[in-house]
């Protein structure tokens, strides 16, 4: 899907995350108008809102922007949704372009780390 | 210390679940490669080096060698054993004597958290009196699959050669007979 001025290019996030991990993404949007337009990120996921640090760029023409933002992973996998938004003349935000992306809950794995011997005695 | 290593080389495969080793003679790291059939490549699971044993334990045929492994643990419930060693450095793999077990049971630990196990290896005839031997432990999940390996401790262990000894030998009568 695209949207008439911007178009999410792609959201960068892990496709498996642990419960309780925080989750970085990243949303790259791309200008398609002719001019430079200011562009803007909020997203959902798992009923909580992403507002991508709530700032805005202004892109140039066929230029693309990364937005950023992270979340908890939560004990179920969950889809992460994002829109961008654009300034118009009319001076108001209009929502334009969506995307989503599953991210799935990874199951946890037994991890050992600083393995050693402590001691041994004779008994 | 060792650590599981996601690096893969491409080796003709051997067999199965089997080790095939690689020792760095400038480090000492003896690395652990395993053949993963799904992948088609030896990966490296393990990498751990001979360390001289902080101390030598003397111990005889009768004893029991208590070795307790300490390790940070994260993760779901988790039911294995700790396996431990007695044996020798044969060029510079651990040629093992004497092993023994102990169920290890974990409950899920979802930070890392600090724990400790210990398993006793009985003292036989199977190791030589008079000699220094190696240990080491190891910690293998339900199916005996190896999940982390210590470094192996050299001369960590004396069996003590049991000699007849005579003490205050002396006449005590003599009479006609």
């Amino acid at each position: 899907m695209t949207g008439n001025y911007t178009h999410i290019v792609e959201i960068v996030a892990p496709s498996e995350v642990v419960a309780g991990e925080t989750v970085s993404v990243e949303v790259k949007v791309k200008n398609l108008h002719t001019a430079s337009i200011y562009i803007t990120v909020t997203g959902s996921v798992d009923g909580t809102s992403l507002y991508f640090g709530g700032v805005y760029h202004a892109v140039p023409a066929g230029g693309i922007q990364s937005f950023y933002d992270s979340f908890v992973m939560p004990g179920s996998s969950v889809t992460l949704w994002a829109w961008s938004w654009y300034w118009g003349i009319d001076e108001a935000w209009h929502q334009d372009d969506e995307a989503s992306k599953k991210i799935s809950l990874a199951e946890l794995k037994p991890t050992f780390s600083n393995f050693s011997v402590k001691d041994y005695i004779k008994v | 210390m060792n650590a599981l290593v996601a690096q893969q080389v491409s080796l003709n495969p051997l067999v199965v679940g089997e080790y095939y080793y690689l020792y760095d003679p400038y480090t000492g790291i003896l690395y652990h490669y395993r053949y993963d059939p799904s992948l088609g490549v030896y990966a490296l699971v393990f990498a751990t080096g001979w360390i001289p044993a902080p101390k030598l334990v003397n111990v005889e045929y009768t004893d029991k060698l208590k070795i307790t492994a300490s390790f940070y643990y994260t993760g779901p419930a988790f039911s294995g054993r700790l396996y431990g060693a007695i044996g020798q450095k044969v060029v510079t793999v651990f040629d093992e004597i004497v092993a023994a077990t102990s169920p290890l049971s974990l409950p899920d630990t979802p930070t890392a958290a600090l724990k400790t196990a210990s398993v006793e290896i009985p003292i036989t005839t199977a190791l030589a009196a008079g000699k220094n031997y190696a240990i080491y432990v190891k910690i293998q999940d339900a199916a005996n699959k190896d999940m982390v390996i210590s470094d192996y401790l050299e001369n960590a262990v004396y069996v003590v050669e049991k000699v007849p000894t005579f003490t205050q030998f002396q006449i005590t009568d003599y009479v006609k007979v």
